[in-house]
C-alpha cells in the first residue's frame, strides 16, 4: 500500500478557507523578472528623490517648460495630421469602390515596420538640404528646398510613421457598423451629415480615443526621430543632457517628468482598450456596408492612397536602395553589416527566448489560471515597463550600471534586460490570448496523469499554446531587432547592430552606409509582421 | 478553523480504521463563493463498484468528485481512498498522487498528442511496458485502428473512448467519471453507456460517475447517491432509490410520483381513497402514500372490487405508454401500462394499486 503523504499546510495549493494558492516553481521566475522590470523605474524615482534642491527648481526653468511646450505642441501637431490623414485613408478602405481596397489597406498600413529613426534619416535624404530631390532639381536651377529640420520634419517624419495605428483602428470600427443602421436612419428621414453625427462618430470615438492616447505615447517616447531631425523635445534633451554633462541627477528628474506623462497614457489607453473591446463587440452579422461610388473623386483617392504609400513605405526603399547602388559603385564592403546583422540576430533571439521562456510562459499561466490581483502583478510590471520611453529605460539602466553593478555595465547582460524591460510585456499578451482558449481541464487531466502543475505547464500547456510562444517571441524579436536607444547606450563598446549602423551613419550623413542595414531591417520586419498576421489568420 | 468536525470523524490521529468503504468521505465541507455549499457526513464506495452521484445541476456532485480527485481540497473533513487518507487536518496529497484518473465532461484529450501519445502520457513513456499497456488500453477499448489520428480526427464516442483508455492506463485505486455523455448524441448514448460499462466491468475498476441523468444512473451504476442541496440524500441500489425513496425529493428526482394523501394508524397499513394500503413504515396521523406510475394497474372491463376512474389523457410511448386518470374522489394520478391494450381518452377504468408502499408524513399543511 503506498505511503501516505503529509504536506505541511504552508505548501497546500489552497488554503483551508479554499483559495487557490499559487505554485512557487511559477512564482519564482515571474516575479524576479517582473522586479527586474521595474528597476529603471525604480531607480529613477529614488534617483530623482536624491537631488540637489536647486535641480528642482530647474524643473521649472524656462528652459525645462521650454521642452515640455515643445513637446506637447508635437503631441498636437502628430495627432492632428494623424486624423486628417487615417479619417479618409479609412473611409476610403471600407465605404468606398475602389478597386483593390484589400491590397490597399495592406499598404497603407505597412509603414508600421518603418522604424521612426529610418524614416526620419530617408527624409533628410530625400528631401533634405543636399538631399536626392535636391541634386535631381539642381540643373533646374533650384538651390535650396525649405529646411526640414525642425518642427516640420519631426512632425511628417513621425506622423507617417504613426497614423497606421490610428488607421488600423478606425477601419475595424468602421466595418463594425452594421448596414441596417445606416439605413433605417436614412428611412427616419435623416440626410447624409446627420447620419454622420448621430451614427459614425459614437462608433468611432473609442477607436479615435485609443489610437490618439498611442500616437501621444509614441510621440513623447520617440527618441530616433527628433534626434535625427533635432527638434528637442523630452526624449533628445535628456539625450543631449546625458551627452554634455554627467549631471545624473538633473537628467533622471527630467526623465521622472517624462515617464509620469507616459505612465498617465498607458493608464488611459488601458481604461480606453477595455471599452473599445466592449464596443467591438456590436460587430454583428450584416457585415456589407454598400459601397458609396467614388465617381470622378477616384483620382484623388488614388492620389491620398499612393501618396501615403510612397512617403511611408516607397521612401525608405527608394532612398535605400538608391544609396546602396551609390555606395557599392564607390567600393563600399558589405563586409561590417553581415558582422551588425549577425550580432542583432543574436541580440533579437535572445531577447525573445528570454522574455517567452523565462518571463511570459510562467507570468501569463498564473494571469490567467489564477485570476486574482497577485497573480497578474508581474504582468502589469512588464506593461509598465513597456510604457516607458527607451531613451529613459537606457539611461536609468546606465546610471544603476556605472553606479552599483560595474560588472554587468556595459556587456550583453545589461543590454538584455533593457530589452526585458521594453518589450517583454508584447510576449505576455498573445500567450494570455491563447491560455486563455485552452481548457483548463486538461492541465488537470495532466496532473491526474501523475505530473506536477508545473511539469504539465511544459508537457501539456505550452506545446499546446505554441502558437501564442510563437507570436509573442516574434514580436519582441521583431522589436527588438528595431530598438535604437537602449542599444546605442547599453550595448558594450564597440557592440554593432543593424539599428546603431543606420544611426551612426545618419548622424553623419553618411547615407550609403545606412542602405543595406536600413533594406535588411525592413525586410525582416515586414516577413516577420506578415508571419505573425498568417498566423493568427488561422 | 479549529472546531473542524473532521477531528472527530479521524479521531485523535490518522489512523485510517474509521473509513469504512474503499473510498471514505467524512465531514467534508465546501462553500465556493458563498453561493453553493456541499456538505457530506458519511459516504462510502465499495471496492469494484459503480457508483452514480446523481443530482441536478449545481447540487455539488461535481464539486464532490474534484474534492476526490485533489483538483479542489475540501474545507474541512477527510477523504480517504484504498486505506490512504489523501484530505485530512493538516494532510493533503496533491492531485498528482493520488492514483485517481479521471474522465472529464468535455474529455480534456491533448490535442497535440496522437491517440496512443494521449493513453501513453501518464505511464513511464520510456518503459517496454508502457507500449504493451497502451496497446492493451487501445483493444479494450476498440481504439487500435485510431492509434495515430489526433483527437480533432475523432469522433465523440472515439474521444470519449480514448479519454477511458488515458485514465484507465496507469492503472488507477478510483475512476471519476465527470457527467461522460453528456456532450453525446442522444441517440448514440445508449450504446455508449453498454460499451463504457463492458469496459468498466472488464477492468473492474472502483468508479464514481456524475450524472444528472437518471437513466443513465440507474442503469449503469451498481449502487447510487441522490445528492440535492450539496447534501446526500439517499445512498442505496437503483432498486431501492427508485422502490424505497427516503423522502419525497428523493422520490420526485427519480421518475414520475403520485402522492395519495391517507390516514396512518400506527401499523403497516394506510387508509387512502385507494383503499387500505400496505407501506413500508409504520407511521400514526395523515400521511402521504408515494405511488409509482407502474404500481397502478389499469384495466377494463370494468372489476367491480376496485376503485373506478376516468382517462383523461394517453401518452403512448410504443415500449409502453402512460394514462392521466381521474379517481371519481377527485384525484389525478398517472399510471404506465404495457403497450398492448388500447385505451382512450374518456374511457371508465378499474384501478388497482399493486405493492407496498413508502409512506412520508404529510407535510406543510
Amino acid at each position: 500500500m503506498s505511503k501516505l503523504l503529509f504536506v505541511p499546510m504552508w505548501l497546500r495549493p489552497q488554503s483551508r478557507s479554499g483559495q487557490a494558492r499559487l505554485p512557487a516553481g511559477l512564482v519564482l521566475p515571474s516575479v524576479l523578472v517582473a522586479s527586474l522590470l521595474l528597476l529603471p523605474l525604480g531607480y529613477l524615482v529614488f534617483r530623482a528623490t536624491g537631488v540637489e534642491p536647486h535641480v528642482w527648481r530647474d524643473l521649472w526653468s524656462p528652459s525645462t517648460l521650454r521642452i515640455l511646450g515643445r513637446s506637447l505642441l508635437l503631441v498636437i501637431g502628430v495627432n492632428a495630421s494623424v486624423w486628417l490623414l487615417s479619417l479618409p485613408l479609412a473611409w476610403l478602405v471600407v465605404f468606398s469602390d475602389l478597386p483593390g481596397r484589400k491590397l490597399w489597406t495592406v499598404l497603407v498600413a505597412t509603414p508600421l515596420v518603418v522604424p521612426s529613426y529610418i524614416g526620419a534619416y530617408v527624409l533628410i535624404a530625400m528631401y533634405g538640404p543636399r538631399g536626392l530631390l535636391q541634386q535631381w532639381l539642381e540643373p533646374l536651377g533650384i538651390e535650396r528646398l525649405p529646411s526640414l529640420y525642425g518642427y516640420p520634419g519631426a512632425l511628417i517624419a513621425i506622423t507617417l510613421f504613426t497614423y497606421p495605428y490610428l488607421f488600423l483602428g478606425l477601419r475595424s470600427a468602421m466595418m463594425s457598423l452594421d448596414q441596417s443602421w445606416l439605413d433605417a436612419a436614412r428611412t427616419l428621414g435623416q440626410s447624409g451629415w446627420k447620419t454622420l453625427g448621430t451614427l459614425l462618430l459614437p462608433v468611432l470615438r473609442p477607436a479615435l480615443a485609443a489610437g490618439s492616447v498611442l500616437v501621444s505615447l509614441y510621440v513623447l517616447s520617440d527618441f530616433g526621430a527628433v534626434a535625427l531631425l533635432r527638434y528637442t523635445t523630452f526624449t533628445s534633451a535628456i539625450y543631449l543632457y546625458w551627452q554634455s554633462s554627467l549631471d545624473a541627477s538633473a537628467a533622471a528628474l527630467l526623465m521622472l517628468v517624462l515617464v509620469i506623462f507616459t505612465m498617465v497614457l498607458m493608464g488611459l489607453e488601458f481604461v480606453l482598450r477595455g471599452r473599445a473591446r466592449i464596443a467591438r463587440t456590436h460587430a454583428g452579422t450584416g457585415r456589407t456596408v454598400t459601397t458609396v461610388r467614388l465617381g470622378r473623386w477616384k483620382y484623388a483617392a488614388w492620389l491620398l492612397l499612393g501618396g501615403t504609400v510612397f512617403m511611408g513605405m516607397g521612401n525608405p526603399i527608394i532612398v535605400s536602395l538608391i544609396w546602396l547602388v551609390k555606395g557599392l559603385a564607390a567600393g563600399a564592403t558589405l563586409q561590417p553589416v553581415w558582422q551588425a546583422m549577425g550580432n542583432s540576430l543574436l541580440v533579437s533571439l535572445l531577447a525573445a527566448v528570454t522574455a517567452v521562456l523565462v518571463f511570459a510562459v510562467p507570468t501569463a499561466y498564473l494571469a490567467e489560471r489564477y485570476r486574482k490581483l497577485s497573480a497578474r502583478l508581474p504582468a502589469r510590471a512588464a506593461y509598465i515597463g513597456f510604457g516607458m520611453p527607451g531613451i529613459a529605460v537606457a539611461l536609468s539602466l546606465v546610471f544603476f550600471g556605472a553606479r552599483h553593478a560595474p560588472w554587468v555595465y556595459q556587456t550583453v547582460y545589461l543590454l538584455l534586460l533593457g530589452y526585458m524591460v521594453r518589450y517583454a510585456s508584447l510576449a505576455v499578451g498573445p500567450l494570455r490570448t491563447q491560455l486563455s482558449r485552452i481548457n483548463p481541464r486538461m492541465e488537470e487531466a495532466g496532473r491526474l496523469l501523475g505530473f506536477s502543475e508545473i511539469r504539465v505547464l511544459w508537457r501539456v500547456t505550452a506545446p499546446v499554446a505554441r502558437g501564442g510562444l510563437l507570436t509573442g517571441g516574434a514580436l519582441v524579436f521583431l522589436s527588438t531587432m528595431k530598438e535604437l536607444p537602449v542599444t546605442l547606450l547599453l550595448g558594450p563598446t564597440g557592440f554593432n547592430t543593424l539599428a546603431t549602423r543606420i544611426w551612426s551613419a545618419t548622424e553623419e550623413a553618411f547615407y550609403a552606409r545606412a542602405a543595406a542595414p536600413t533594406l535588411i531591417l525592413l525586410l525582416v520586419s515586414a516577413l516577420g509582421i506578415a508571419a505573425i498576421f498568417s498566423g493568427e489568420e488561422l | 478553523m479549529s472546531g473542524d468536525p473532521s477531528d472527530r470523524a479521524v479521531g485523535s490521529g490518522a489512523d485510517v480504521s474509521p473509513f469504512a468503504g474503499f473510498l471514505s468521505i467524512r465531514q467534508v465541507r465546501k462553500g465556493f463563493d458563498g453561493s453553493s455549499l456541499v456538505r457530506i457526513g458519511e459516504f462510502d464506495v465499495v471496492e469494484g463498484e459503480v457508483m452514480a452521484l446523481l443530482g441536478p445541476s449545481g447540487c455539488g456532485k461535481t464539486t464532490t468528485l474534484r474534492m476526490v480527485a485533489g483538483l479542489s481540497p475540501p474545507e474541512s473533513g477527510s477523504i480517504a481512498v484504498a486505506g490512504r487518507l489523501l484530505d485530512g487536518p493538516g494532510v493533503y496529497v496533491p492531485a498528482e498522487q493520488r492514483n485517481v484518473g479521471m474522465v472529464f465532461q468535455d474529455y480534456a484529450l491533448f490535442p497535440h498528442l496522437t491517440v496512443e501519445g494521449n493513453i501513453r502520457f501518464g505511464l513511464d513513456s520510456r518503459s517496454a511496458n508502457s507500449a504493451s499497456r497502451a496497446r492493451d488500453m487501445m483493444e479494450l477499448t476498440r481504439l487500435t485502428h485510431l492509434a495515430d489520428r489526433r483527437p480533432a480526427e475523432l469522433s465523440g464516442g472515439e474521444q470519449q473512448r480514448t479519454a477511458l483508455a488515458r485514465s484507465l492506463a496507469p492503472n488507477p485505486h478510483l475512476l471519476l467519471l465527470d457527467e461522460p455523455f453528456s456532450s453525446l448524441d442522444a441517440s448514440l448514448r445508449k450504446d455508449l453507456r453498454r460499451e463504457v460499462r463492458r469496459i468498466l466491468q472488464a477492468t473492474g475498476v472502483t468508479t464514481i460517475l456524475v450524472t444528472h441523468d437518471q437513466d443513465e444512473a440507474l442503469s449503469m451504476c451498481d449502487r447510487l447517491a441522490l445528492i440535492l442541496d450539496g447534501e446526500v440524500q439517499q445512498v442505496g441500489t437503483p432498486r431501492e432509490l427508485y422502490w424505497s425513496p427516503r423522502n419525497e425529493n428523493v422520490a420526485r428526482f427519480i421518475g414520475d410520483v403520485n402522492l395519495l394523501p391517507g390516514t396512518a394508524d400506527g401499523s403497516l397499513v394506510v387508509d387512502s381513497v385507494l383503499g387500505r394500503l400496505p407501506v413500508q413504515k409504520a407511521r400514526t396521523g395523515p400521511v402521504q402514500v408515494m405511488l409509482r406510475p407502474e404500481s397502478i394497474q389499469v384495466s377494463y372491463p370494468e372489476d367491480q372490487a376496485s376503485v373506478m376512474a376516468r382517462v383523461l389523457d394517453v401518452e403512448y410511448y410504443g415500449h409502453d405508454q402512460v394514462l392521466n386518470i381521474h379517481l371519481q374522489s377527485g384525484e389525478e394520478l398517472l399510471a404506465r401500462r404495457d403497450a398492448i391494450q388500447p385505451f382512450l381518452p374518456g374511457q371508465t377504468v378499474s384501478v388497482r394499486p399493486v405493492g407496498v408502499f413508502p409512506v412520508y408524513e404529510a407535510n406543510r399543511g
